[in-house]
């Protein structure tokens, strides 16, 4: 004989009545929130709060002392009044080679006034070889055959050549003009 | 020390233009911590445990002149890495906010 299954064991308080909730069902919200769009303060702060979990994490195999050195190297000598957000956002103004640090200055001016004496030094010891001397000379030469520039834009036609025989005469824009033309 | 002109430029780069002023320049000075933070620890990450102690080494003198050829010396490029981390925070940033 098959028995039929019974559906409420508890025939003492069938709608239990007077017991206590479960301990999960305790701690349910007593009101379901609405799930809402965060406003843009929420957002960005935590966006900043994930940030800086994910580098204290990062930072707890690092030795504090070497981390708090290099920070402080940062704004000293790389940023020096300088922004890494102007760095990341493009903010920053182009450098002039100017630096409010006046330490920096004086070493930037110094070191360009050495190689200025370096490069002066250099030119006034600087003896030609015979293949510049040769250069030198071909250079001067070939000056002599170079086109005279009147200024009016067009080359003479006589491949542009000037010669000390020829007459020219130019018009009143300073065209030179040939006798026909006159 | 940033101008003001300079700070409203990333303020509108960084789309927080409609926080109260007070509330953006606290996001600014966070951010600027966190990519500070970055940083440090990428130039950890690019040294070995040799270069790392002579940079502690460095570090105890105060010498920032010597900090800094030490690092140039060791780590190329060592203003590209400024840069690279900097925007790669601005658009971590940016992403995350949108």
């Amino acid at each position: 004989m098959i028995e039929k299954p019974e559906e409420n064991l508890n025939f003492e308080n069938p709608e239990g009545e007077g017991q206590e909730p479960l301990e999960v069902i305790k701690n349910l919200p007593q009101e379901v929130e609405a799930r809402v769009e965060k406003t843009p303060e929420e957002k960005v702060e935590t966006t900043l709060e994930r940030q800086d979990a994910q580098l204290s994490f990062r930072e707890n195999s690092r030795d504090k002392q070497t981390m708090s050195g290099l920070r402080k190297w940062l704004g000293v000598s790389v940023l020096a009044g300088s922004s890494m957000l102007a760095i990341g956002c493009n903010a920053e103004k182009p450098s002039s080679g100017f630096t409010d640090n006046a330490q920096q200055n004086v070493q930037q001016r110094l070191n360009q006034k050495r190689q200025e004496i370096k490069h002066m030094k250099e030119m006034k010891n600087y003896k030609p070889g015979p293949e510049a001397t040769q250069t030198a000379k071909e250079m001067e030469e070939s000056q002599i055959v170079q086109p005279i520039n009147d200024g009016s834009g067009f080359s003479d036609q006589d491949g542009g050549v000037q010669r000390p025989d020829k007459s020219v005469e130019q018009g009143p824009t300073g065209r030179v003009m040939n006798p026909e033309d006159l | 020390m940033i101008t003001e002109e300079i700070k409203q430029e990333i303020i509108k780069e960084l789309g927080i233009e409609n926080l109260s002023d007070q509330k953006a320049t606290e996001v600014m000075e966070k951010l600027e911590e966190n990519i500070q933070r970055s940083l440090v620890l990428e130039i950890l990450d690019l040294l070995n445990p040799q270069n790392q102690k002579e940079l502690n080494a460095l570090i105890e003198t105060g010498d920032n002149s010597k900090i800094q050829a030490f690092l140039e010396d060791k780590i190329p490029g060592l203003q590209s890495l400024i840069d690279a981390v900097a925007k790669s925070a601005i658009k971590e940033f940016k992403d995350l906010t949108k």
